[in-house]
């Protein structure tokens, strides 16, 4: 006869949040290049810019969206597995969430319609 | 009289024999029982899990769906189209106002950098639970940064 033993859980938290630094944009064109270049120089930075057209800095935010989307959707599923597999352990990552009602966690076996 | 006593004697064997039948059957009734019981369990539990996978499911779709709005936001952002018809062209903004650009652009990255950190599990402030007005959103990430915010 066998008997049925529960695993221990895995119980891992999830990662702290990681603050991005603050990056400064330069616009330049045909009229401010001197100038802006003359600025970067009085301020010691390098005379150099890279350098992006109007049309691939829209790409650069909208794949900035994809990817922020993307971890949010790791995150929820991470999370719902957590709660499915893991109920009684998941308070205190609930606790910690600060998501808005419709982006914290839910606890799926409480909300029935 | 030896006719007879066997007789009662082979009744007796039938009957325990009987009794005996009728245990095995009593108990083999608990066991069918118990049986069912337990399978009723779970069909009960496998009735729960489906439940909560489809609530999972419908949670993460509504969520996805406000996600995508945000994508909407973004894409909305760069061709938004004046009172006057013309398309926003930010590159045409750039040329004639870049200093207003790169003021605006450092606001928005700030932004930014915020909404990656609400992705990633940071706790909404009050400012932003509270946030109703244009002015007071973040505009990058309305969707997940400000869930009291309904556009206008």
């Amino acid at each position: 006869m066998t008997t049925e033993v529960e695993r221990v859980r895995l119980d891992l938290d999830m990662p702290p949040v990681v603050a991005l630094e603050q990056i400064n944009w330069k616009v330049i064109n045909e009229g401010n290049q001197e100038q802006v270049f003359a600025e970067l120089k009085k301020a010691n930075i390098d005379p150099v810019l890279f350098s992006l057209t109007d049309e691939d800095y829209e790409l650069l935010q909208k794949n900035n969206v994809q990817l922020r989307n993307q971890i949010v959707r790791y995150r929820q599923i991470i999370e719902a597995y957590k709660q499915y597999y893991e109920p009684k352990q998941d308070k205190k990552s609930k606790e910690s969430n600060g998501f808005g009602d419709d982006f914290k966690p839910v606890d799926f076996s409480s909300k029935k319609d | 009289m030896g006719i007879a006593v066997l007789g009662a004697m082979g009744g007796l064997m039938y009957v325990k024999h009987l009794q005996s039948e009728n245990e095995i059957l009593t108990l083999n009734n608990a066991k069918l029982e118990g049986a069912v019981a337990e399978q009723q369990k779970v069909i009960e539990q496998q009735l729960k899990d489906i439940a909560e996978i489809r609530d999972i499911n419908k949670q993460l779709q509504s969520q996805n769906e406000k996600l995508t709005a945000d994508l909407q936001v973004a894409n909305e952002k760069f061709n938004k189209v004046n009172a006057s018809g013309e398309r926003r062209d930010i590159g045409n903004l750039a040329v004639s106002k870049p200093r207003s650009i790169e003021i605006i652009e450092g606001r928005r990255e700030k932004q930014r950098a915020r909404c990656f950190e609400i992705a990633q599990g940071s706790p909404l402030t009050e400012e932003e639970i509270n946030a109703t007005k244009k002015s007071e959103i973040n505009a990058e990430c309305p969707n997940i940064a400000n869930p009291n915010y309904v556009p206008y």
